[in-house]
């Protein structure tokens, strides 16, 4: 069957190509085998292998001539150095173990002379490296076989093969070379004391700015249209032969690049203004979620309005009880209610308090929204639902600000009635009162490691407190005005404040004292964000201004209008009042704010 | 006789009140004396409603009257503070008398002492008294009521974004442009460039592991971002090299895991560069020998992370995924690897 399977294909095979009018198509095919079975592979292949130019190479003569060493060596030498193909290079370093190699077997042979000429025409191609350099010198004072076998350096060059790395066109080229000429001592020092890895040519290469840069100059290059900028310099330009110094250079060259750039100045900045028309001056406080998905504010009117900022609108889910509604009796429409939540909206509306909101907070993950409010309360919305589901009693005065901790386990409130108070989601009443400042506790941090907490206050003070032992672990004074935002540095060992006083000031926590005192503003800061890797800080103020501060350097010169010179941006926007800053990440910040009205009185 | 006392202090205090200016300065900062109201000007008010004072009783309520306006001073530029404004309203006012418990007598009508107003009061003196009032005028009701223009109504709030750019030197771009920040680079940035991306397309693993590591980690190349983003879609014209694309996508990944750097609308082209690794017939897969099919699992892992990580950032992108890897999938003519790699895709993103 097999037979009558072949011929039929052999059949069509051949009146295709008859179709396609091939010559000889009859002739061809008559002895050609359409399949080989695994043992005439086999033999093909060993076939192809043992007759490849290298084992030419290697099965040339064995008697040597040690005149001819030199003359060979001395040949190839030349040739190398006058070519232009850029595998020469490679094949340079072949140069090296064969110059040992040549002069031990000479010095085996006992040809003082000879050894004598040859070492001293050639030693001095070697003398770059320093490696090579010493076993040079070693070579000089060997007369005899006995030395050699003393030497331990040159012992081990005998006992074990040189390893060198070549790609496969300068392979294939070295071979080629050798076997033009007669060279046939090189080839039994290649056979018997050297051991060649070919590896497979270099990948294509991407050139970055149009000129190939040293020894990567590869075949397929892609030319970029970045033109502006002027060519690589071939900054890798003395070779070091193959082996590891090379790569050691390269790294030491790779981090230093990387610790110049992480210690240089930032980079671009994007900024996100959120820009609130309308409201009246009824707006306190704006803020956006870790996740970037709402935007909180609260309002005069003692409203809480939510905006979603993707495109996914606010649906909220099926919930049992929702004390923004009070439901009469004649309230029978529930289809309504269904129809609403059923395609949501962009804005909602979260009604609860009874006086202005002066401060919203999401949690961590963004489930959660906690806001402080004059009515003395704080409520916790779930924003799942869109209800209040909690309301935490305790304050007898109007509340300022609350943090939420890192981890979303605690949180804090500071209000008129000067203290500032712990909270756990899970109770209603506060767990710790901070006692302490003398006058209104205005703003209240948490740090990151939630251990301590800060709190500013109009006695123009700032206090640490630890959060579980409830007392005040430092005390730092400077600030010529109520202290009205707080912020920790990601890294936890600054912290920020600032306030009417219009000075941003950073404190070293590990030492308690005062680490910088940036100036600039015009009037007081409302807001202070830390960038994510604690390099910069931001502020906000009433003077529609946001200043983005370098805090690990200071560049330049000093600004025109005195500030310090930490100042590496400004920003001014087309606002009546800069409400919140928010780094999202090291090259995004988030800026909320009321409009400028048309019609401002 | 104290009860008395207590409203009759009651009854002055709200006269002085009236008395008070809807634009107050902001007594802790600039004064360094307090404003002290005269025993005189106690007594002239005591007179007018028909209290006969003492010089002692009128010097102690003096001094009273001193300290309960500095704290009604005091507490109400606290709520404006807080409310970040720099007028000091009449709700303001009204709020800290609330909290200083001054509403608490019902007899005396003191929780409201005034309305706002947009304009400024205008006072006008009288010389022979030495005090100041302010004018009632005569309204015309008839003529407001029938009045033609409409005063406009208040709108609901909203929020407009606006995008703008803060250059490394703290220059603002203007809106709308894209910023031009090839010619703005720094040397080291340059130097970095270079060498990262030769030493992630380069041969030894060591140098690779230890660049992708810095792009993973590094806080100030963003200015970086649009050009690791050129290099990372020049995917098209290595497809015949599974090395260099694997490396690409570790570049990917380390530029998508970097929690310092926000890609914004350069998530896009690092979705499509990643989406070619998954779907195209690539010139390494004729080769049978060739692994491709791991190199698209990788792929798809990856488009999955970049999806559910920062998916958010570009509207629409779910939807395109979706589109471009059913049309694959649905296309009979295109090669068993596209369909492979369409699946695998899908399955990635997970069943959501």
């Amino acid at each position: 069957m097999k037979r009558v399977r072949t011929e039929q294909i052999q059949y069509a095979v051949a009146q295709y190509l008859k179709r396609r009018q091939y010559v000889d198509t009859d002739g061809s095919l008559k002895g050609g085998k359409l399949f080989q079975s695994t043992e005439e592979l086999a033999a093909s292949l060993t076939v192809q292998t043992e007759s490849g130019c290298a084992n030419v190479v290697s099965a040339a003569p064995c008697q040597s001539d040690p005149q001819q060493y030199e003359i060979q060596f001395s040949r190839l030498h030349s040739f190398l150095a006058e070519t232009e193909i850029s595998y020469a290079q490679e094949v340079s370093s072949l140069l090296y173990p064969l110059f040992v190699y040549l002069h031990i077997d000479m010095v085996h042979c006992g040809l003082k002379g000879a050894v004598d000429s040859f070492y001293v025409r050639f030693h001095d191609v070697f003398l770059h490296d320093g490696e090579q350099r010493s076993v040079i010198e070693q070579l000089r004072h060997i007369v005899s076989a006995q030395d050699v076998a003393a030497n331990p350096k040159l012992r081990s060059f005998l006992e074990h093969k040189y390893v060198l790395h070549l790609t496969e066109p300068a392979y294939s080229y070295l071979l080629r070379y050798l076997q033009s000429e007669d060279n046939s001592a090189l080839c039994r020092v290649l056979s018997a004391h050297l051991q060649v890895e070919v590896t497979t040519s270099r990948r294509t290469e991407y050139q970055l700015y149009g000129t190939a840069g040293g020894f990567m100059a590869a075949t397929n290059s892609i030319s970029t249209s970045w033109v502006g900028v002027g060519g690589a310099e071939g900054g890798e330009g003395v070779e070091v032969p193959a082996g590891i110094p090379q790569n050691e250079v390269a790294l030491l060259a790779l981090q230093d690049c990387i610790k110049k750039v992480r210690e240089g100045p930032p980079s671009l900045t994007t900024i996100c203004f959120y820009a609130f028309h309308h409201t009246e001056h009824m707006l306190n406080t704006a803020e956006v979620s870790p996740d970037s998905r709402l935007l909180a504010a609260g309002f005069d009117s003692s409203a809480v309005k939510l905006w979603s900022l993707r495109a996914r609108k606010l649906k909220a889910k099926p919930h049992q009880a929702d004390v923004s509604c009070i439901h009469l009796a004649c309230d029978v429409q529930e289809e309504e209610v269904d129809e609403e939540d059923g395609c949501g909206s962009e804005i909602k509306m979260l009604r609860g308090h009874s006086g202005p909101v002066y401060r919203t907070a999401f949690l961590t993950d963004s489930s959660g929204l906690l806001s402080c409010s004059e009515d003395t309360t704080i409520r916790y919305w779930d924003l799942g639902s869109f209800t209040n589901t909690v309301l935490y009693q305790g304050h007898t005065y109007p509340v300022w600000d609350v943090d939420v901790s890192p981890c979303s386990l605690y949180f804090a409130s500071s209000s008129h009635d000067r203290t500032a108070r712990l909270w756990t989601f899970s109770r209603t009443y506060p767990l710790r009162h901070y006692v302490g400042h003398l006058s209104d506790v205005d703003c209240v941090k948490f740090h990151p490691n939630s251990n301590y907490l800060a709190t500013g206050s109009t006695d123009k003070t700032i206090r640490l407190w630890s959060t579980q032992q409830g007392q005040s672990v430092r005390l730092f004074t400077g600030h010529r005005g109520t202290v009205l935002s707080l912020a920790f540095s990601p890294n936890g060992k600054y912290l920020a404040s600032a306030g009417e006083d219009q000075r941003v000031k950073l404190w070293d926590l590990a030492a308690g004292t005062l680490f910088k005192d940036l100036r600039g503003h015009t009037d007081s800061i409302t807001s202070l964000s830390f960038s994510p890797d604690s390099s910069l800080v931001v502020s906000s103020s009433i003077d529609n201004s946001v200043r983005v501060w370098d805090i690990r350097n200071s560049h330049g010169g000093t600004p025109a209008d005195g500030s310090s010179s930490e100042l590496v941006g400004l920003y001014v926007g087309n606002t009546s009042n800069v409400l919140n800053v928010q780094f999202m990440a090291c090259n995004l910040l988030l800026v909320t704010g009321t409009a400028l009205e048309k019609a401002e009185v | 006789r104290k009860v008395k006392k207590e409203e009759e202090s009651c009854s002055v205090f709200s006269r002085i009140k009236s008395f008070c200016v809807t634009h107050v300065a902001m007594a802790d900062r600039e004064e360094r004396r307090f404003a002290e109201v005269s025993r005189d000007s106690i007594k002239l008010m005591a007179e007018s409603t028909g209290v006969d004072l003492a010089d002692d009783v009128a010097a102690l309520l003096a001094e009273d009257v001193c300290y309960r306006l500095r704290e009604a001073a005091q507490t109400s530029s606290q709520f404006m503070r807080h409310a970040k404004r720099r007028k000091l309203t009449v709700e303001d006012l009204n709020r800290a008398l609330r909290w200083s418990n001054v509403e608490v007598n019902p007899t005396c009508l003191s929780a409201v002492c005034g309305y706002g107003a947009q304009d400024v009061l205008p006072f006008r003196s009288v010389k022979e008294g030495e005090f100041f009032f302010v004018e009632d005028r005569e309204i015309n009701l008839i003529e407001l009521a029938l009045a033609t223009n409409i005063p406009k109504g208040c709108a609901e709030t909203m929020v407009r974004v606006n995008v703008a750019y803060l250059d490394g030197k703290g220059n603002v771009e203007p809106q709308g442009t894209v910023p031009t920040a090839v010619q703005t680079l720094s040397d080291d940035l340059l130097k970095y460039y270079q060498q990262v991306t030769r030493a992630i397309l380069g041969e030894d693993p060591h140098l690779m592991k230890m660049a992708l590591l810095d792009l993973q980690s590094n806080s100030k190349i963003a200015a970086l971002l649009p050009y690791f983003v050129y290099v990372i879609s020049g995917v098209k014209s290595v497809s015949h090299d599974l090395e260099q694309l694997n490396r690409l996508l570790h570049m990917v990944k380390s530029l998508v895991q970097n929690p310092y750097l926000y890609l914004g609308s350069y998530v896009r082209s690092l979705v499509s560069s990643v989406m070619y690794c998954i779907l195209e017939p690539l010139a390494a897969s004729i080769n049978p020998l060739n692994d491709h099919w791991t190199l698209r699992d990788y792929a798809a892992l990856l488009l999955s992370h970049i999806f559910w990580t920062h998916g958010d950032l570009v509207s629409g992108l779910y939807h395109q995924i979706l589109l471009s890897l059913q049309k694959v999938l649905s296309d009979p003519v295109r090669p068993l690897c596209s369909h492979y790699g369409a699946v695998v895709g899908l399955h990635a993103l997970g069943w959501k």
